[in-house]
């Protein structure tokens, strides 16, 4: 079995799930991304791009695959964030185990939000028609170790609400998903208070030399001004950030709704004509459904 | 004086349409520094890509493996995947494993790039 490290995006889009014709290259699906080597398999969130990874999944399982021990790790419970699992695919399935892990502080209320979101007032199926065995975590304050991969987090205090943000090594290669912050007051040049100042050198130093770093980048750098405090980050902040932390690769994340193939397309193109010009070593582009790359 | 009837004259189809291409089909539009101007032409059965004299498309070219990629067709969607190259497969200039293809894609295969024409995208060719 290859020992390689693969990354999946199934939900690439921002808020709220974006069918249509104008989005269905970078995919309409919100947050959902899977880790995986070997048969250890890792899920960061369950957005609605968990739904078509359950069913694709769920075809492995049926021709025995061996995967019968998932790991998912929320960031925050957005809707945007937890609204798939009610139709995942596996979840319904009496042979498969799902760890489920959120931050200490959210650890306690994660398994009534969970079913709240299934009661029978917003579903007809409650959470406790799920066959497969469940078992809720608080993540540990020391790194975990999951088949080969380390996983460490660190919260991100720049969404409303909280976020948490997710390291993996493994093969000596780092990976970090760290979706849901708002980076622009961090990184933007003038006067930081003490606590930013930490915050900002705690964030470079947890993305610092990742090979590949999947990050919020859902505005257009003109469009943030009309976004202060909704806890994302713009472009710009994104690219200048990933820079700045000799990132490889960065994966540019959580796609506004409003924006269209072409406009992510065209940003893409732009990017990484700038990268080019300028000689930056950083590989620049825009997640896209259903793509994989390798860590 | 009366009009004139014209008389309506019945054309043969393929005398109208027979330069125009009514199949649904998909294909790349592949261009070679080595090899020049080609077309591949996708079905159902998965293509492989590469030099190996086995795979259903053979590249003659040194920038690419053995037996490089493969595309296939999972009844809906066409999708590109990595056979374990050693220069890999970039799509619109991003490195990946694998990834469904969307019209126009640009792929790059060592010194050959591909366009993606998904314009019969999971449909037989007629």
């Amino acid at each position: 079995m290859s020992n390689d490290c693969h990354i999946t995006f199934w939900g690439t889009r921002g808020s709220i799930p974006t069918p249509g014709r104008l989005t269905e290259k970078y995919g309409g699906n919100t947050t959902c991304v899977v880790v995986r080597q070997g048969n250890t398999v890792i899920i960061f969130d369950a957005g609605s791009g968990i739904r078509p990874f359950g069913g694709s999944l769920a075809k492995e399982l049926a021709k025995g695959s061996g995967i019968e021990r998932l790991h998912l790790f929320f960031t925050h419970t957005h809707w945007d964030h937890i609204q798939g699992l009610p139709f995942f695919i596996p979840a319904f399935l009496d042979n498969v185990e799902i760890n489920i892990y959120s931050s200490p502080d959210k650890a306690p209320l994660l398994k009534d939000i969970l079913n709240g979101q299934m009661s029978f007032t917003y579903f007809p199926i409650e959470m406790s028609s799920f066959a497969a065995k469940l078992h809720y975590h608080s993540l540990p304050t020391e790194p975990m170790t999951l088949g080969e991969m380390s996983i460490s987090w660190e919260l991100h205090p720049f969404h409303p609400g909280g976020s948490v943000r997710y390291c993996v090594e493994v093969n000596n290669r780092k990976f970090i998903f760290a979706t849901d912050a708002e980076l622009d007051p961090l990184f933007a040049d003038g006067r930081l208070s003490p606590e930013q100042k930490k915050e900002r050198t705690d964030y470079l130093k947890f993305v610092e030399g990742a090979h590949v770093l999947v990050a919020d980048g859902q505005y257009l750098n003109e469009d943030y001004i009309g976004k202060v405090g909704w806890g994302h980050s713009s472009m710009g902040a994104a690219i200048k950030v990933a820079e700045e932390a000799g990132v490889h690769r960065l994966a540019l994340f959580h796609h506004e709704p409003a924006y269209s193939d072409s406009t992510l397309d065209r940003m893409q193109k732009e990017t990484q004509q700038a990268c080019a010009e300028k000689k930056s070593k950083l590989e620049a582009f825009w997640a896209r459904e259903a793509m994989t790359i390798a860590l | 004086m009366g009009r004139e009837r014209k008389q309506t004259q019945m054309l043969d189809r393929d005398q109208v349409f027979g330069h125009l291409d009514f199949s649904l089909r998909s294909y790349f539009e592949c261009n070679s520094k080595v090899l020049g101007r080609f077309t591949i032409d996708l079905n159902e059965e998965p293509v492989t890509i590469g030099r190996n004299k086995k795979c259903s498309v053979v590249l003659d070219d040194e920038s690419i493996s053995w037996e490089h990629a493969q595309v296939f067709c999972d009844g809906e969607e066409y999708y590109i995947e990595d056979l374990g190259s050693t220069n890999g497969i970039r799509l619109n200039n991003v490195k990946i494993v694998k990834s469904v293809l969307h019209h126009l894609d640009h792929v790059r295969i060592g010194e050959t790039e591909l366009v993606f024409m998904g314009n019969g995208v999971g449909h037989r060719r007629s």
